[in-house]
């Protein structure tokens, strides 16, 4: 084989070597370039996958049960406690948490009361408990129980009287307004609650402007 | 998970206050009333000293003005209470619990007549 031959065969076999590297290599240019022999696999597109007739179709996700939603309501308005013939007057704030469906509804509930007596004690009074509501149109009408920690400040020095309180509660509000997801209400709550350790029942109740969202 | 954890250490504490407070967990109504004397008083009596008087109540112990006359107190006007000289009252009480055996029982009391007749 003649020097030249040699030369020609390097020279054929460098640009087979070259041609074929470039087709291998990504382009970072996205350009598609001249065709080449080779192309890496690509999944074929969705509208030429298989599709197997005897699988059945995933279902769609359930809907809520009876069109429930997780509600939020914020009351604020003014309360009154009686205890041995002694009133107490002040403010109230109530928190609940829950959900409701077309036709009723059900909270776990906080309530703060803070006044004070005619003679001026202060007064606390902090329940946890619960509510189910029945929803009439705009009317609800409502039913629980709560539970408490009730606090008279002493006049002579200064510390707390307490007592614990368990009683049933009634309540009824009115929607005056929705917005959007909020409904502005009034409403109004009353209870008896047996007082431990007293000699006597506590009456409570509770009239309140409120957001429910 | 947090939630869990909040309500677990809000119970424990929640617990733990009416465990340490449990032998106070009481309101009685002479001891309310008393209460209620008392802030009609330093209401009414400008530098009301009521170091002298005890409201509380407990086993044998009764609050100092009984259910009648913190009724009666409240049931004056501020002008009475002051024209029968109940602006003392604190101290008429702790000069009592001075001369008297001062165990809060029934000779250490403000006698009814001082009061309302």
């Amino acid at each position: 084989m003649s020097r030249c031959t040699i030369l020609h065969l390097v020279a054929v076999l460098s640009a087979l070597y070259c041609s074929s590297s470039s087709a291998q290599e990504p382009d970072p240019e996205g350009d598609e370039g001249p065709p080449t022999r080779w192309t890496p696999w690509q999944p074929p597109p969705p509208s030429m996958v298989q599709v197997d007739d005897d699988e059945p179709a995933p279902a769609p996700a359930p809907a809520p049960r009876g069109g429930g939603r997780s509600v939020t309501r914020v009351t604020v308005g003014g309360a009154a406690r009686s205890l041995y013939d002694v009133g107490f007057w002040g403010a109230h704030l109530g928190v609940a948490w829950g959900g409701e469906g077309p036709r009723g509804a059900w909270y776990f509930t906080v309530d703060g009361f803070g006044g004070a007596t005619d003679q001026r004690l202060a007064t606390g009074h902090l329940q946890l408990g619960f509510l189910g509501e029945g929803i009439f149109g705009r009317f609800r009408i409502g039913a629980g129980q709560r539970n408490g920690l009730f606090m008279v400040r002493r006049a002579t020095d200064g510390s707390a009287m307490l007592v614990l309180t368990f009683g049933p509660r009634l309540t009824a509000s009115y929607d005056l307004a929705t917005v959007g997801k909020t409904t502005v209400l009034v409403g109004a709550d009353a209870g008896v609650d047996l007082v431990l350790v007293a000699a006597s029942a506590m009456l409570e109740g509770n009239v309140y402007l409120g957001f429910r969202f | 998970m947090n939630r869990m954890r909040f309500l677990r250490r809000f119970g424990l504490a929640l617990g733990a206050f009416l465990a340490l407070t449990a032998e106070n967990l009481s309101i009685d109504q002479d001891e309310l009333q008393c209460e209620q004397a008392v802030a009609y008083l330093a209401s009414c009596c400008p530098g009301f000293d009521n170091a002298g008087i005890n409201c509380t109540a407990g086993g044998c112990v009764r609050p100092d003005l009984d259910l009648p006359t913190s009724k009666c107190l409240q049931s004056l006007s501020c002008d009475q209470v002051v024209a029968r000289g109940l602006c003392n009252l604190g101290q008429r009480e702790a000069a009592a619990k001075q001369s008297g055996d001062g165990d809060g029982d029934d000779d250490d009391r403000v006698p009814d007549v001082d009061v309302c007749q």
